[in-house]
């Protein structure tokens, strides 16, 4: 059963992608209500597919299911449900539409993605006793997913302005956000990626500390946690700074979240056999 | 309506941009006096419903007659009189529609189809404002009241279902829907209007409509300058054309429509605005012929710059992309006119229905009353009530079918006008429950 919602939610936001797209390019709020819809509905799947595998769910399961290759992936698909349902239904609401539309397929494809592991029962050997890491993975995890954002916000940003310096029809940027509201999303996800990572890492060094009597174990993961708060701070003294403009801070951007998501897949991906943490 | 035959028909008789030039658009175009004369005359000439409608590309009258040819004549007689326009000189130019024609014709004028410019929303509010003129002069009845609502509905569903009113044609409009891509709130920007010429100041009108925070004319004749913010932005700040490029660094949107053989901004001073405003984005937009703003500027990051070619490109698109959704507009017009045809083509079933259901009930209350007087007798009021609701649902659900099939032959028949049609079924239903 929750294998069939599973596959049930990766339709739907398959769908939901194509008509953010749609609606984005082709002018039409019924492609928009519609990509809405079905991004909720898949996002209900989703819950149900968790639902129906971990219940009856306790706090403490939750290192036992973050532990295994299904379990990480699921928490880390289900945060970035909630935050782009976030972005809807709060301050963003206005500019879901053109965050969706990048955002969705890419939600698509890290769900589409995982669909070889969805009977795995490969497990990470933690080892690690102790209350930190629910907070440690949640932390990180949201700390990457919104520089996740703030590149989906670069990427329109670098579109809107290549077809206003193109002085283009309006037609293909009627439904973007303004240029001004693109980076003032991006400014916004960018200091929660900041914050969140920096409690992400502050409670890796701690549950590090606890279990090994070190602050830094030189693992991969923990590398590219350190690059992205790096990447991150970087952006954020530029923008500040104004000496860029907008197009060469987008660029940037998009191309430093490009760097750390090509370090996530190496480090997790290609160094090893598929996901090599998990056995 | 008494009869099948008195059914009104819809027509109506006009000319527009299409058909007849401005100077004899405007000779049938009458002051509301006039128009109400005019309606007046045609009502006394047996035209019972008529709505006069004026707009600066059309003047066309929509009207609903028992006998439409007989009233067009009338109509067309009265025109001339009230123009003073003898029929030899309109007639090329005066077209003439009826039933659905007519129809698909007032839905296709209110949903823009038939503007001058496709999508302009001007002529929803121009129609509106003709049919309360005739309403308040009570010259509209059942058949045009429903059929004005009716285009109001569809030229509604055509804003909103297809993208014809979305991008807009006028370049002040562009210039300011540009802005509005580029900065999220007006309200908090400032902006430098270099030269007051007729563009500028209709582009300076439209920024004062969304709302711009603050606003500057530069001009060499402060007198003229002064004018305009008097009469679109009092508030405005007027300062002399020497001082338009220090005024430059605070704004964030200039428009420049000066008359000047040299650059007013080059591209090493745009350079040094750009380093005082950072990242901050800024608009320019050129409309002066020659051209006010170095070329070069266009290059520097952080700088919007359109000129009137690229303002007028962006305008063609736009033109083409509305016309791009005629057809889909067009669809809806259709679909709506058939929509209203089917109401419009049951009227005639009605004083046949009418019989129908007088003779029925003719026949539920005789039986009723005479089982009230001796088999129904011992009933309470309340359960007599019953009794009556009973009989009243059963009539109803009866009738039902019959009364469907009526409208349906109803509009059969109409194309051809013979009425023939609903007479016999009228009578063979009868037939079918009499002795």
């Amino acid at each position: 059963m929750s294998e069939a919602f599973f596959i049930l939610s990766i339709l739907l936001l398959a769908a939901a992608s194509g008509l953010s797209i749609l609606s984005l390019h082709g002018d039409s709020d019924r492609f928009h209500a519609h990509a809405r819809r079905s991004f909720y509905l898949a996002g209900a799947f989703f819950l149900a597919s968790g639902a129906v595998r971990y219940y009856p769910f306790a706090l403490r399961d939750f290192v036992r299911i973050a532990s295994t290759i299904w379990g990480h992936f699921y928490i880390l698909a289900l945060l970035l449900f909630l935050i782009l349902a976030y972005i809807d239904l709060f301050r963003w609401s206005a500019h879901w539409r053109a965050v969706a539309a990048v955002a969705l397929p890419f939600i698509t494809v890290v769900c589409a993605l995982f669909l070889p592991f969805l009977g795995s029962d490969r497990v990470m050997e933690v080892g690690l006793a102790n209350h930190l890491l629910p907070f440690h993975v949640i932390f990180s995890f949201m700390g990457q997913l919104f520089f996740f954002f703030s590149f989906t916000g670069s990427l329109l940003g670098i579109f809107l302005e290549n077809r206003l310096r193109r002085r283009s029809s309006l037609r293909s940027i009627q439904n973007f956000p303004s240029l001004e509201a693109i980076d003032a999303f991006i400014g916004w996800s960018l200091k929660r990626a900041a914050a969140f990572l920096a409690v992400g890492i502050v409670s890796g060094v701690a549950l590090v500390w606890i279990n090994y009597g070190r602050v830094f174990l030189f693992s991969f993961k923990e590398t590219v946690i350190y690059v992205s708060l790096f990447f991150i701070a970087l952006l954020l003294y530029l923008r500040r700074d104004g000496r860029l403009g907008m197009m060469k801070l987008n660029a940037m951007n998009a191309a430093l979240f490009g760097a750390v998501l090509a370090m996530y897949i190496a480090s997790n991906v290609i160094l090893s056999s598929g996901f090599h943490s998990f056995r | 309506m008494g009869d099948a035959a008195d059914i009104r028909e819809v027509f109506l008789a006009g000319i527009s941009h299409k058909t007849a030039p401005v100077e004899l658009r405007e000779r049938f175009s009458f002051d509301a006096d006039r128009a109400r004369l005019f309606m007046e005359r045609a009502a006394a000439r047996g035209i019972e419903e008529i709505v006069y409608v004026s707009t600066c590309n059309r003047v066309e009258v929509y009207a609903a007659a028992a006998d439409a040819r007989r009233a067009v004549a009338a109509l067309t007689e009265i025109l001339g009189d009230f123009s003073g326009v003898p029929s030899s000189e309109s007639e090329g130019a005066v077209y003439r529609k009826y039933s659905r024609e007519a129809v698909k014709h007032l839905l296709s004028v209110a949903s823009s189809l038939d503007s001058m410019v496709v999508g302009e929303n001007e002529i929803l509010g121009q129609l509106r404002e003709c049919f309360r003129a005739a309403v308040r002069e009570k010259k509209t009845g059942p058949v045009l009241n429903k059929l004005f609502h009716q285009a109001f509905r569809t030229a509604k569903r055509v804003r909103t279902e297809t993208g014809i009113a979305r991008n807009p044609l006028s370049i002040a409009f562009i210039a300011v829907e540009m802005a509005r891509k580029i900065f999220e709130d007006l309200a908090k920007r400032r902006a430098l209007l270099v030269g007051a010429g007729e563009m500028g100041e209709l582009i300076l009108r439209y920024l004062t409509k969304h709302c711009i925070g603050e606003m500057v004319i530069a001009n060499r004749s402060l007198g003229n300058a002064e004018r305009i913010a008097r009469e679109i932005r009092p508030d405005a700040r007027i300062i002399p054309l020497e001082d338009a490029a220090s005024a430059a660094r605070e704004a964030d949107i200039i428009v420049t429509s000066v008359s000047a053989r040299d650059f007013v901004f080059t591209a090493p001073a745009a350079r040094e605005i750009m380093k005082r405003r950072g990242a901050k984005p800024l608009f320019i937009i050129d409309i002066a012929v020659p051209r006010n703003i170095d070329p070069a500027v266009a290059e520097l990051a952080g700088i919007f710059l359109y000129n009137i070619d690229d303002l007028k490109t962006i305008a063609e698109e736009n033109h083409k992309s509305r016309m791009g959704e005629v057809e889909m507009a067009s669809r809806l017009v259709e679909a709506d006119s058939l929509e209203f045809m089917e109401w419009y083509e049951g009227l005639a079933a009605v004083p046949a229905i009418n019989r129908i259901q007088i003779q029925f009930e003719e026949i539920r209350r005789r039986e009723l009353d005479r089982y009230r007087k001796k088999r129904l007798k011992h009933l309470s009021d309340e359960d007599f009530g019953i009794v009556a609701d009973l009989t009243n649902q059963i009539m109803t659900k009866t009738l039902h079918n019959p009364i469907t099939h009526l409208k349906k032959i109803a509009g059969s028949s109409r194309g051809h006008r013979g009425g023939r049609s609903i007479e016999d079924a009228v009578r063979i239903i009868m037939e079918m429950f009499e002795k």
